[in-house]
């Protein structure tokens, strides 16, 4: 029924459902994992509060990818951490400018900010133009986002999702800014470019711990422990595949391409 | 929402089975409305441009002349898109004259941006901005054609040190990326996270 070469991923990806549920119920019966720190999202609240004593905006965006790309989980990642940064600018009276390129994430990110400023009973300091779409055009967007932030002078500037070669021309500007820059991604290639020009960055698999993170919800904590767990075993399996192969087997590297 | 993802799992693992191909089918046509629903958003999207830019134009604010130039560029488009299709001699005028050279401006930009980023992030304050400074010096001179004139040694330990550090770094993220990215698909599974759409 599983296609020839799939046979092992489909075991693995059934085998990681079963971990987590594994763990989300042994958290729920109190064995709650702790997690490690993460600065970049303490440094959140930070840097609202900096742009509320400024007096002047907080830019976020979440990424360049529309929600069926690939790398649109990286995007989701984007928007669970719009929703934190909507809740601390809603309480705060802090205005956000949020910047979209893709416009299936416009709606859904419209959708967020205005979820949170009325969840904290903020509803009539939401306006429209918190979340402004710009255009399903790559340089285009960085243009208009880069302008904004000169224009309005971004106190905060929040960059989470999958982004490609506009990642340097926003940090950039959010540097000349002055602002405190939060950025996070887990396209690989750009990561460089956000580590040097932001001033806390989440890489990789950090964006997606997020969630768990700010909520520290047990069930969530739970997923991240089987996270962990995952990491260990493939580590594991690694370390096995280069000890089998420099004895001349291929048995690990047949197993994986099942 | 669990039942579509069940679907789109199952129709990459499946392999030709007839008595299957109804998995197939509900993936296409399931694709499908995810592209009706973009071309939505997009309209929304256009919606909210020219309703944020007109209050500009109207109020004549600093930047109403920018306002009204994208209002104006947007209409010319989408009329000579609707009118005589993305083919057309007038629309690829404007593409090709107008939009390409903005974006490869913006795009060649990026090269001095380089130059300001690493100017703020090469100082050498510590052991990582030693470390950082260093590899970059030898990667820089190793890929300019002045480093093998200097030394053989600077072509040779930057292709060592992309190739295996660097190669060996970005694999480690990358499959821990990947495991995030199911853990992820787990908890929207089974409904456990839904701050992704400002809820709780």
């Amino acid at each position: 029924m599983i296609a020839a070469g799939k046979q092992f991923s489909f075991s693995v990806l059934v085998l990681l459902f079963v971990l987590f549920v594994y763990c989300i119920n042994s958290s729920r019966k109190g064995r709650v994992p702790s997690i490690r720190k993460l600065p970049a999202l303490d440094a959140i609240e930070e840097a609202v509060g900096r742009a509320t004593e400024m007096g002047r905006p907080v830019h976020f965006s979440p990424g360049i990818v529309e929600l069926t790309h690939e790398r649109a989980p990286q995007t989701l990642a984007g928007l669970s951490i719009l929703s934190h940064v909507a809740s601390l600018c809603a309480k705060y009276d802090t205005d956000l400018i949020t910047t979209i390129m893709m416009p299936d994430v416009y709606v859904v990110a419209e959708d967020v900010v205005k979820q949170r400023f009325l969840a904290e009973g903020k509803s009539s300091q939401y306006r429209p133009d918190m979340v402004r779409f710009i255009g399903a055009e790559q340089f285009a967007y960085a243009a208009a986002a880069v302008g904004i932030m000169y224009r309005e002078q971004v106190a905060a500037n929040i960059m989470i999702g999958a982004w490609y070669a506009e990642s340097l021309l926003l940090t950039e500007a959010g540097a000349q800014t002055g602002g405190i820059q939060i950025t996070g991604s887990a396209t690989v290639a750009q990561l460089p470019f956000l580590v040097v020009a932001s001033d806390y960055c989440l890489i990789g698999e950090e964006i997606y711990a997020a969630s768990a993170y700010l909520s520290r919800d047990p069930v969530e904590l739970g997923v991240i422990l089987g996270q962990d767990i995952a990491k260990a075993v493939t580590i594991g399996l690694i370390i096995a595949g280069a000890v089998f192969l420099a004895f001349g087997s291929e048995a690990i590297v047949n197993l994986v391409t099942m | 929402m669990t039942v579509i993802a069940l679907v789109m799992i199952l129709d990459f693992f499946i392999g030709d089975n007839a008595a299957l191909a109804w998995i197939g089918d509900t993936a296409v046509v399931t694709r499908s409305w995810g592209i009706v629903i973009s071309a939505f958003a997009m309209g929304l999207g256009a919606i909210n441009l020219l309703r944020r830019h007109s209050r500009s134009v109207l109020k004549r604010d600093e930047n109403a002349f920018y306002s009204f130039l994208l209002i104006a560029s947007m209409i010319v488009m989408i009329v000579l898109g609707v009118a005589f299709g993305t083919e057309s001699p007038g629309y690829d005028f404007m593409f090709s004259n107008i939009l390409s050279p903005a974006s490869s401006t913006m795009y060649a930009s990026i090269a001095f941006y380089i130059v300001t980023a690493a100017y703020r992030s090469f100082s050498a304050r510590n052991l990582e901005g030693w470390l950082l400074l260093i590899t970059a010096v030898i990667v820089m001179l190793g890929k300019a054609p002045i480093g093998s004139v200097i030394s053989d040694f600077f072509p040779v330990a930057s292709t060592w040190i992309e190739s295996v550090p660097n190669t060996a770094g970005m694999r480690a993220i990358m499959m821990g990326a990947a495991l995030g990215v199911i853990s992820s698909a787990v908890k929207m599974f089974l409904g456990l996270d839904k701050s992704y759409l400002g809820q709780r």
